[in-house]
């Protein structure tokens, strides 16, 4: 009876302890937290050799084949992938891509042929020891003799 | 990706980066010899690859039927008349109409009447074209050879059918593209 009496009057005292001793590590947790000792600390945490090995031992470890084999079953997965790539973005960057490619091999045939063209012409004249027109090499044509 | 593909991709990147891309040559007025040549090779795949997936279709079609060999023949010689209908048509047609060929369009030249003002050419000068294009490859395409040595660059049928070949203007290319990208 006396002691459960005693645990009753001491219960609310003591939680309020616990409270106010959350409060304050809490408190110094954010202080911490935010002062420079902080980044210092992660920085060397981070740049360690024991985090090098911890990480190099959990990438030998079973638990990166796990999470991997788990990836690749999911079914969500495969749908983000379907979605991502039927997504208009990528299919209209894969087509412009390709388009754009065409059109450059396109213009580099044009103009390897016009050397050749040129080449052949010349290889021509001098064969036959004929004088090389202006007419034909003048770079563009009048504005009259394009296409209609 | 192949590496024609890589470099084309980092061509593009350092185009958007605001590097400056390579210039390209004006193209002379009127085209020569190789790129005559390489469009009408383009134009001979085109033909020759609906011909080819045409007359498959049909010939699968018609080996379930088991036809008698005169009746072959028969085919084959259809078939062959077809064929030359076809080449005809497509020359003809495009030559007469937007004075380019698919090859032509590709290489960014096109057939005119030789005449001033320059006009596009009549489906029967288009004709004739293609008839003297036929008779100027049947010696080993010596009918070309002419390209090499005239002041306009005209081959054999050109001056048969009174035309000459030019490349397109300029204007009309950033036009088509400009269009093209809506």
């Amino acid at each position: 009876m006396v002691r459960s009496l005693v645990i009753a009057v001491a219960r609310p005292p003591l939680s309020l302890v616990q409270r106010r001793a959350s409060q304050t590590a809490l408190d110094l947790l954010d202080a911490l937290l935010a002062s420079q000792l902080a980044d210092v600390a992660a920085r060397r945490i981070v740049t360690s050799e024991v985090a090098e090995r911890a990480v190099a031992e959990a990438f030998r470890g079973p638990l990166v084949d796990a999470v991997t084999r788990r990836l690749l079953e999911s079914e969500e997965l495969w749908l983000l992938v379907q979605e991502v790539a039927q997504s208009p973005a990528v299919t209209d960057a894969i087509t412009h891509q390709g388009a754009s490619f065409a059109e450059e091999v396109a213009d580099e045939v044009r103009e390897q042929t016009q050397d050749a063209d040129a080449w052949l012409e010349r290889a021509a004249r001098r064969m036959l020891r004929r004088p090389s027109p202006a007419g034909p090499l003048s770079p563009l044509p009048p504005p009259g003799l394009g296409p209609a | 990706m192949s590496s024609a593909q890589t470099l084309h991709a980092q061509e593009v990147a350092a185009r958007r980066a605001g590097a400056p891309s390579r210039p390209r040559r004006a193209a002379p007025l009127y085209p020569g010899l190789a790129t005559r040549a390489v469009a009408l090779a383009l134009d001979a795949v085109v033909i020759n690859a609906v011909a080819f997936a045409v007359g498959g279709v049909i010939a699968l079609c018609t080996s379930l039927l088991h036809l008698p060999e005169g009746v072959e023949r028969v085919a084959a010689i259809v078939g062959a008349g077809l064929w030359l209908a076809w080449s005809i048509g497509y020359f003809a047609v495009f030559w007469s109409t937007t004075g380019q060929t698919p090859g032509d369009r590709v290489m960014r030249i096109c057939v005119r009447d030789a005449h001033e003002p320059p006009q596009p050419l009549r489906l029967g000068r288009a004709l004739v074209r293609f008839g003297a294009l036929v008779l100027g490859a049947i010696p080993l395409f010596a009918g070309y050879l002419p390209v090499l040595l005239d002041a306009r660059r005209r081959a054999f049928h050109d001056r048969v059918a009174t035309t000459v070949v030019v490349h397109e203007e300029p204007e009309r290319r950033a036009v088509t593209r400009a269009a093209a990208a809506g």
